[in-house]
């Protein structure tokens, strides 16, 4: 049969057509490249940026433990965490990659759990097919599709009392287009409340206090699950002229964070924990159940406190943590004058 | 502990539970089965109307008949007597379909306990089909949610008195500490004014129809049932009763062949 001329044209162009729809599968991450473990962290570390040339299936195990643990010193809390601390681990995946969740509810558990991601397209977050009783584990699979900074929690009723508890931590899903930039230093940082029936500071195993959870009045507000997790010896440390980047999410579970470093400017501020980058912030609010990436360089030596700016949260709460940067003072930069003072 | 029934707080309780229905001008004339016969180990709970937590197609209150409730949870030692009796629901003979590995764990072996302090303590790791052939065993049933609810409803009144706010912070309080090693004997815990005792502070316990309240979607949606939410305090009718939605949404997390560490159950009659 002869082919005509134009219909050669056609032939060649539904191929050409059929080629770009290939491509285009590509970019669109379809296909599984291999699987890797999670590499999970407890704050204030962060996993390290995996790059991989095409999406992966990720498995990610997560135990949830109810645990007493410190508040302050000498006030404990039954903690319901996941993986142990509050927050829960750090996950990092890459855009494209098939997420798998094994969820473990141990025997020793009192309550069934579960777990909502933020980063999941699909009913309820994960909240149902992962909705685990005592002694029982589940499995469910999501693609992370949008890159992000995103909070997960227990999604169990009644899920205020469960994320009040600790459940609670942050996903982060890497863009392949823009990775993020080598920094020197990477941290993970929590915020959440704690009602108790005592008072701040009230010695022993504080009770759960719904009443001032509705009343949305917490004894205490903290970064990283205790009052002072990242004070002192626990102080996240660098060096003058380093660059930081803070993972920071709010866990709530009612107040929004005027989230603020003393005595730094956020250069890139990745708005909402998106991929929206801005520059030159001071402090931004970050409301329950969501997150931010800030990066700064941090340029003299000293402390530099983080805190929550609603500022009697920080002095009278507990939302605190500390930065302590070493090395030289760069004059040009800051300079204090004592001798010129009166 | 006093094991001692309190009939007038159960009248005052009983009256006071049917003043206090707004469809008491219907319900005074409803006609009240007799005082059932005494049933050893059994109290009898008045019948009376029972508002469910979650209100279904606009049924806010339903009428339950007078019925007899153990007085306490099942022990291991009477569990171990139906075993024996009937060796079928033995740890090594029983079909995972009807109780999944971990049934009856911290026996010793099929037909011994192996543990004194098990034997008075509240028998735990027993599937929803264990607790129903036992219940059927002794011609009991087990209660359904709203027989559970309705007998749990009335105040606790030893080893102290708590009423509504205080009952409930008495159980989040042990709801939220992690679980006890070893578990008190069965009748030792929280007595009510039913004279009841176990309902809160020791054990969960399977009712017969558990699994009528589920989870069938995204909770917190419009789709949503009770027990995966924020706004799964729609159609309940007491949004700050967290102690009634943690049992409610443990309920939904379990499958009737499953077994855990602090589950057990007592039936009704």
């Amino acid at each position: 049969m002869r082919i005509r001329p134009h219909l050669k044209y056609t032939v060649l162009a539904a191929l050409l057509l059929n080629f770009a729809a290939c491509s285009k599968n590509k970019s669109d991450l379809s296909t599984i490249t291999g699987v890797r473990d999670a590499e999970l962290t407890d704050a204030p570390l962060v996993p390290k940026q995996v790059k991989t040339d095409g999406p992966q299936k990720v498995i990610v195990h997560l135990e949830v433990q109810e645990v007493v643990k410190q508040i302050t010193n000498g006030t404990y809390y039954t903690f319901w965490t996941f993986g142990g601390n509050v927050p829960g681990k750090f996950i990092r995946v890459m855009e494209g990659d098939e997420v798998e969740i094994h969820l473990t509810n141990p025997s020793s558990s009192k309550m069934p759990h579960s777990i909502d991601l933020h980063a999941v397209s699909g009913p309820g977050g994960g909240a149902e097919a992962s909705y685990t009783a005592p002694g029982h584990s589940s499995v469910f699979t999501f693609r992370a599709l949008n890159p992000g900074l995103y909070v997960y929690h227990c999604a169990a009723a009644p899920v205020g009392l469960h994320i009040a508890n600790g459940m609670y931590g942050l996903i982060y899903v890497e863009s392949r287009e823009h990775p993020l930039p080598p920094v020197d230093h990477e941290f993970y940082l929590m915020q959440g409340e704690l009602y108790t029936v005592g008072k701040y500071a009230d010695t022993g195993l504080q009770e759960f206090s719904i009443q001032n959870a509705i009343d949305e009045k917490p004894t205490y507000v903290v970064f990283n699950g205790a009052v002072g997790s990242t004070l002192g010896p626990k102080a996240l440390n660098v060096k003058t002229g380093e660059t930081v980047r803070l993972f920071v999410g709010n866990g709530g579970p009612n107040l929004t964070s005027s989230f603020h470093v003393i005595g730094e400017i956020f250069d890139n501020l990745y708005n909402q924990g998106g991929t929206d980058v801005i520059h030159n912030v001071a402090t931004t609010s970050i409301p329950p159940g969501g997150a931010t990436i800030v990066e700064f360089k941090v340029r003299e030596p000293g402390i530099y406190h983080i805190v929550d700016h609603a500022i009697f949260r920080a002095f009278n709460q507990g939302a605190v943590a500390d930065i302590v940067a070493t090395g030289n003072l760069d004059s040009t930069v800051y300079s204090p004058h004592p001798e010129k003072g009166q | 502990m006093s094991g001692r029934i309190r009939p007038k707080a159960v009248l005052l309780f009983a009256l006071a539970l049917v003043l206090a229905h707004p469809a008491f001008a219907q319900s005074h004339q409803r006609k009240h089965p007799h005082e059932l016969a005494p049933v050893s180990g059994m109290v009898c709970i008045p019948g009376g109307y029972y508002r469910p937590f979650y209100i279904v197609k606009g049924i806010d209150s339903v009428w339950i008949s007078t019925y007899h409730m153990d007085a306490r949870a099942v022990t291991n030692g009477e569990f171990l007597e139906f075993v024996k009796t009937n060796p079928k629901w033995s740890r090594s003979r029983v079909s995972p379909m009807l109780a999944e590995k971990g049934y009856l764990k911290a026996w010793q072996s099929d037909f011994e306990i192996g543990n004194n302090a098990l034997v008075n303590a509240p028998v735990v790791n027993v599937s929803w089909f264990a607790a129903r052939a036992y219940a059927a065993w002794c011609h009991k049933h087990l209660p359904t949610v709203a027989q559970w609810e309705y007998a749990a409803s009335a105040p606790i009144v030893e080893p102290v008195r708590a009423t509504a706010r205080a009952k409930q912070s008495l159980i989040l309080a042990w709801y939220s500490k992690p679980m006890a090693k070893t578990l008190a004997p069965a009748g030792t815990v929280n007595e009510n004014a039913f004279g009841l005792r176990d309902m809160f502070g020791q054990v969960w316990e399977w009712t017969d129809d558990f699994s009528s309240v589920i989870v069938p979607g995204d909770a917190r949606g419009t789709s949503g049932g009770p027990a995966v939410c924020g706004a799964g305090a729609i159609g309940s009718i007491d949004p700050t009763d967290y102690a009634t939605f943690m049992r409610f949404a443990m309920r939904s997390s379990l499958k009737a062949n499953y077994v855990v560490d602090d589950l057990g159950f007592r039936c009704v009659k």
